[in-house]
């Protein structure tokens, strides 16, 4: 019999350990058993479910009202989830913002589960950081909000406390270089350990090396519907020009599309520490890799083994999950380069040594 | 420099450099109140096991900075050292956490906790008990209506 951890650790400890885990993994932690629930309740995580039943604005004001009953209570909270069937109005945030003053991590959407990864939750940026609301002073996770409006890195206070960071481009202050490639601007961020960039234009190199400095604590870099330009250099004597962002120990790459080929070896050797790889591919990732009309089986090649460098290279990796669209048709570019028996038996390969501890691939 | 000498739950005695046993708050505390002793310091809660590994940890941060700014502890990752030393089984992960909160060594504390963290982030409610050896002691009622949350809040 394997010995439990609720046996084994005492409150105290085991608080501090869930005190540890990131927003989102806070509230999965309370599903666990009751004894996990009672603890994320002490460090202040809390559901509000909406009833279906609840239509008028004013039924779900009062659903507020009842659910967080006093001042105290609502002060305690510091991690709030809210899950409703339907979009909720702003009087009823402005209630729950009244109520509940230190909030650490918000999150809400009716709609997130959308299979297109593509699509961003329908939230507005101004419920998060509007000036007269008190999470101004406490919000230090700010997820993806697709509401136009550009954010300001005014505020040095919420710079320094920012942990995790959706930077989605409606929301993001964005400049453009030469009129193609855009170029973004960050603050120093000396908190932030989790950060998603999703900016469906061409970027270059200097916008991840100045993630370096910017963000000196990252460890988790989410890079979506980037058409990305980057290669790692080196000069002629054989020294890196591009610096290696070493923090980074999760890495996904979704539904990026590589503009040069060096871009797809460019991952393994700007972020050689990472342990766990998540890819989404699809023919939209390496079409630009092929301009020609009807490419031949030796450009195809190229490209397939570009890819299992892409995979290979990383020293560190303990989980590979790749998620590879385009691949049933026979026609697509995913299935004339994707390595799928190379990768399935380097996988092998890295779990007999018991350096994977999982990996899966999968088709859609 | 003077040694110091400790006495593990399981009598296997310990001799240890004086600063690195000093990296335990409890046996720092100990020392200045019973002042130089030639006698073992005993540890009834900490195995023989256990304690060859906390010191290995202390000998190797013996002269590292106290950090004491919390959101720097909170957010600082943990170092590739510490990492491999780390990756022990279950048990005695536990052992060395529960050792390092009795010797009062917050930085091995931490480096424990959030090694645990790590091991959660990310993963199901299903996946979590599976992985600690948890029963999940909701009633069908409590099941139910977290089902629809689960889906939710799992699925992303």
């Amino acid at each position: 019999m394997r010995i439990s951890i609720d046996e084994k650790l005492p409150n105290e400890i085991l608080t501090q350990v869930i005190d540890y885990l990131p927003p989102h993994s806070l509230h999965v932690a309370a599903r666990v058993n009751s004894r996990w629930f009672q603890i994320t309740r002490v460090l202040g995580v809390n559901h509000l479910v909406f009833p279906a039943t609840l239509r008028s604005v004013n039924s779900k004001t009062m659903y507020v009202k009842n659910q967080i009953a006093s001042a105290t209570e609502g002060a305690r909270i510091r991690h709030m989830l809210i899950l409703s069937t339907s979009i909720l109005p702003d009087n009823v945030f402005r209630l729950i913002q009244q109520l509940c003053p230190n909030i650490v991590s918000f999150d809400y959407d009716p709609h997130i589960l959308t299979t297109d990864m593509k699509t961003v939750a329908n939230r507005k940026r101004h419920l998060f950081l509007s000036a007269n609301a008190g999470w101004g002073k406490s919000i230090a996770h700010l997820p993806a909000c697709n509401h136009a409006g550009g954010m300001q890195w005014k505020d040095a206070d919420l710079c320094r406390r920012l942990e995790t960071f959706y930077g989605h481009y409606q929301s993001l202050p964005l400049s453009y270089w030469r009129k193609t490639y855009v170029n973004l601007m960050l603050p120093h961020l000396p908190s932030l350990y989790d950060l998603t960039l999703h900016i469906p234009f061409k970027m270059r190199e200097t916008n991840i090396a100045c993630l370096d400095y910017h963000c000196p604590r990252l460890t988790a870099l989410t890079l979506r519907d980037i058409q990305l330009s980057c290669v790692f250099n080196r000069n002629a004597y054989g020294n890196r020009v591009n610096k290696v962002l070493a923090t980074v120990k999760t890495l996904k790459l979704e539904y990026i599309k590589f503009l040069y080929i060096r871009t797809l070896d460019y991952f393994p050797k700007k972020f050689p520490n990472v342990q766990s790889l998540t890819l989404f591919l699809d023919d939209q990732s390496f079409q630009p890799l092929f301009p020609q009309l009807e490419p031949d089986r030796k450009s195809f090649q190229v490209v397939r083994d570009k890819v299992v460098i892409l995979i290979s290279c990383f020293k560190h990796l303990t989980e590979l999950i790749v998620y590879v669209k385009d691949y049933q048709t026979n026609e697509s570019i995913t299935s004339q380069v994707w390595p799928d028996d190379w990768v399935r038996f380097y996988c092998d390969h890295l779990t007999q040594i018991n350096q994977l501890q999982h990996y899966e691939i999968n088709y859609a | 420099m003077s040694n110091v000498r400790l006495l593990s739950s399981d009598n296997e005695e310990f001799v240890v450099q004086k600063e690195v046993a000093e990296r335990s708050v409890l046996i720092k505390n100990m020392l200045e109140d019973v002042g130089e002793t030639d006698s073992a310091i005993p540890l009834p809660n900490v195995t023989a096991k256990v304690l060859k590994k906390v010191i290995e940890w202390c000998d190797h941060h013996s002269s590292d900075p106290v950090t004491t700014d919390e959101t720097e502890r909170r957010t600082t990752d943990i170092d590739e050292w510490d990492q491999k030393f780390m990756e022990v089984d279950q048990e005695t992960l536990f052992d060395i956490i529960l050792a390092a909160n009795y010797l009062d060594i917050k930085p091995l504390l931490d480096v424990g906790c959030k090694t645990v963290a790590n091991m959660i982030k990310g993963k199901t409610a299903e996946e979590i008990r599976k992985i600690f050896n948890i029963v999940n002691d909701f009633t069908p009622e409590e099941e139910a209506q977290i089902r629809k949350e689960n889906e939710w809040a799992e699925d992303r």
